[in-house]
């Protein structure tokens, strides 16, 4: 029984031009300890799915859908309710952390805040469990009293990293945690959240636009367009056989320095308006293998490999 | 035949008797039609020199020869001639362009600038035939576009036209598609690939993504705080790292399948001293695994380890 399920999730943005389908039917599981990589590029959804499950959506609601996090459903529950949730089995490691963090407040201070403002602890208990926390994400704890701009970017994350564990929720939503570091600080980071999703049998969803990143931190991984889900696999399985045109087209266009030869490939086009996306599959304009159906059905998600689903017209490959 | 730069000794400083050493002694030249690597992460100095080259900044020390000509002591009117020469293709897209121009506008304005409009039609003609470079539409519905309505990927390439219509023989692209999603970033990288081979422009690519670097450019010079420590052609840089620092910075790329082995050393290796405390003697020691004595003491000098590959290290 997975930890979560989301089924069919619908998150719009109310504007004047209409309303955005910024995710538009995503479904998707998350087993105990289990690590899944939401990838897309920009406007995919991609982070709208995160601020859904946190219940944080500004400008827009969850029109559709339920999220069910360890049997309890989280749309449904009242916001007082929701409030015990949220931090305590389910929390968030937001982008750029060096700008979530408040300036004028030394780390240890936020960390006590996040802990105090979820449970009934005294000052000193929640500074020891501040410094606990530190310690795990290998910060020294006497940083604690150090204000953010003491701290480099990889401090910074590792910090907000350490606020997003501090009531040892069974899920963290990680946002593109590695998007503003260097890359040598990247890999510390990456292998710190592997780390910790073994040793505390932590389940993860990091998204994240690049996926070599995913490649190491995730079990599988979920590729998104356009607001919705076009492939979900294993990592290994997804990176070596991907079933869907744009997943092909997304690995193409990483530069893999490691195998050899100098290849890349750009797709062309810009991915579509979410007030009035295309007919059909979203992703049919920029398809290199469109078909008729495609401009007029939405295909959908079905598993064409075992525990490997696509959400496309064409016949899944092997190769 | 060779072109361009010779870059002595340049440091930038700030506040009262406090040096950040940006650009720490940078040497190197560009050959007509190279594509030129510069590849460091934050605080490397590479945007620093960047601008250095073009004098958008000036250096504390040190020449810049372009053509055979040294440009370091030239005044602002024949400084300004020579900017036809030498432009500059900025990180975001979002913030490079003028928001209340549209696109046609954008590009004229260099035109303009350097009285090289002509009369309308000319202007116009000059103006498409850069849009075709950089594979935009050169029809009116787009070059009357502003910048709000265009994506990233488009706007770097009105970016790419901006700095190529007054004909230029160098360009510096300052980290010209990490602003840019996965796979627009690639159509970009082949444009460039492209208008280096259709137009044989000579540029420097900056950028933190050793990866890029390796599809565009020639050679590769690595960036340490303010320093290059090594200097190579790209498949040597890539596929045969000499300095640790460089072999830091490829283990550290996240291959594009899992692989457990994968960054298993470099845990430990400590993060980039910030601000005015560099570390004495090598640069890079704190993080080096290899350090001996002599690297806490002594500063290595770049050197021709093997054929056109240098290096700044006592180790190799």
């Amino acid at each position: 029984m997975p930890l979560l399920t989301v089924d069919n999730l619908r998150t719009y943005y109310f504007t004047q031009r209409g309303a955005i389908r910024a995710v538009d039917g995503v479904s998707f599981t998350v087993d105990k300890g289990q690590s899944l990589g939401i990838a897309g590029e920009s406007g995919c959804g991609k982070s709208t799915v995160a601020l859904s499950l946190m219940r944080l959506i500004k400008g827009g609601r969850v029109v559709e859908g339920s999220i069910i996090l360890d049997g309890l459903s989280l749309l449904e529950m009242p916001q007082r309710e929701f409030n015990h949730v949220r931090w305590r089995k389910i929390s968030l490691v937001p982008q750029a952390a060096m700008g979530a963090l408040n300036p004028v407040y030394r780390i240890g201070d936020q960390i006590v805040e996040a802990i105090r403002a979820h449970v009934r602890v005294s000052k000193p208990e929640a500074w020891a469990r501040a410094g606990e926390l530190l310690r795990q994400v290998e910060i020294d704890p006497s940083r604690a009293r150090n204000y953010p701009h003491e701290l480099s970017g990889g401090m910074c994350q590792r910090a907000m990293i350490a606020m997003a564990l501090a009531l040892n929720p069974d899920l963290v939503i990680a946002d593109e945690p590695t998007t503003a570091l260097d890359v040598v600080t990247q890999a510390q980071v990456l292998k710190l959240l592997r780390r910790l999703q073994r040793g505390l049998n932590l389940s993860v969803i990091f998204i994240s636009h690049d996926l070599s990143t995913l490649a190491q931190a995730s079990d599988r991984i979920a590729i998104m367009y356009a607001g919705k889900t076009v492939e979900i696999g294993d990592t290994l399985a997804l990176l070596r056989q991907p079933q869907h045109p744009y997943t092909r087209a997304l690995l193409g266009s990483f530069p893999d320095i490691k195998s050899t030869g100098r290849r890349i490939s750009a797709l062309p086009g810009s991915p579509p308006d979410l007030v009035a996306p295309p007919s059909g599959c979203r992703f049919h304009p920029r398809c290199p293998a469109v078909l008729g159906i495609c401009t007029i059905k939405e295909p959908a998600m079905t598993e064409v490999l075992p525990r490997h689903y696509v959400a496309c017209h064409l016949p899944s490959s092997k190769g | 035949m060779k072109k361009l730069f010779p870059l002595k000794r340049t440091s930038i400083f700030r506040g009262k008797q406090l040096y950040v050493r940006a650009v720490d002694g940078i040497s190197f030249e560009i050959a007509r039609g190279e594509a030129f690597g510069i590849v460091g992460e934050s605080g490397s100095g590479k945007t620093t020199l960047a601008r250095l080259i073009l004098r958008l900044i000036e250096p504390t020390e040190g020449l810049v020869f372009f053509r055979d000509r040294d440009i370091t002591s030239l005044n602002a009117s024949e400084m300004k001639k020579l900017r036809r020469q030498m432009q500059i293709i900025f990180q975001d897209p979002y913030s490079s362009l003028d928001p209340r121009k549209d696109v046609f506008s954008t590009i004229a304005e260099p035109l303009r600038v350097h009285q090289l409009a002509g009369d309308a039609s000319t202007l116009e003609k000059k103006v498409r035939e850069t849009l075709k470079l950089v594979e935009l539409p050169p029809s009116e519905s787009f070059t009357s576009k502003m910048p709000d309505e265009l994506s990233g990927g488009e706007r770097q390439r009105v970016g790419i036209a901006r700095a190529l219509v007054l004909g230029p023989e160098f360009v510096v692209a300052d980290e010209p598609v990490s602003m840019l999603d996965a796979s627009v970033k690639a159509g970009i990288v082949s444009l460039l690939v492209d208008l280096k081979q259709k137009i044989g422009l000579t540029c420097a690519f900056i950028t933190h993504e050793i990866g890029l670097a390796y599809y565009i450019c020639d050679r590769i010079a690595v960036m340490y705080l303010g320093r290059i420590v090594e200097l190579g052609s790209a498949d040597e840089i890539i596929h045969e790292p000499l300095h640790p620092y460089t072999r830091l910075l490829m283990e550290a790329v996240p291959p594009l399948y899992p692989d457990e082995n994968w960054a298993s050393t470099i845990v430990q290796r400590g993060e980039l001293p910030t601000g005015a405390g560099l570390p004495c003697g090598c640069r890079f020691h704190p993080r080096c695994t290899e350090a001996q004595g002599i690297c806490r003491n002594k500063e290595p000098e770049l050197a021709e380890l093997k054929r056109d590959h240098y290096i700044a290290c006592h180790l190799r």
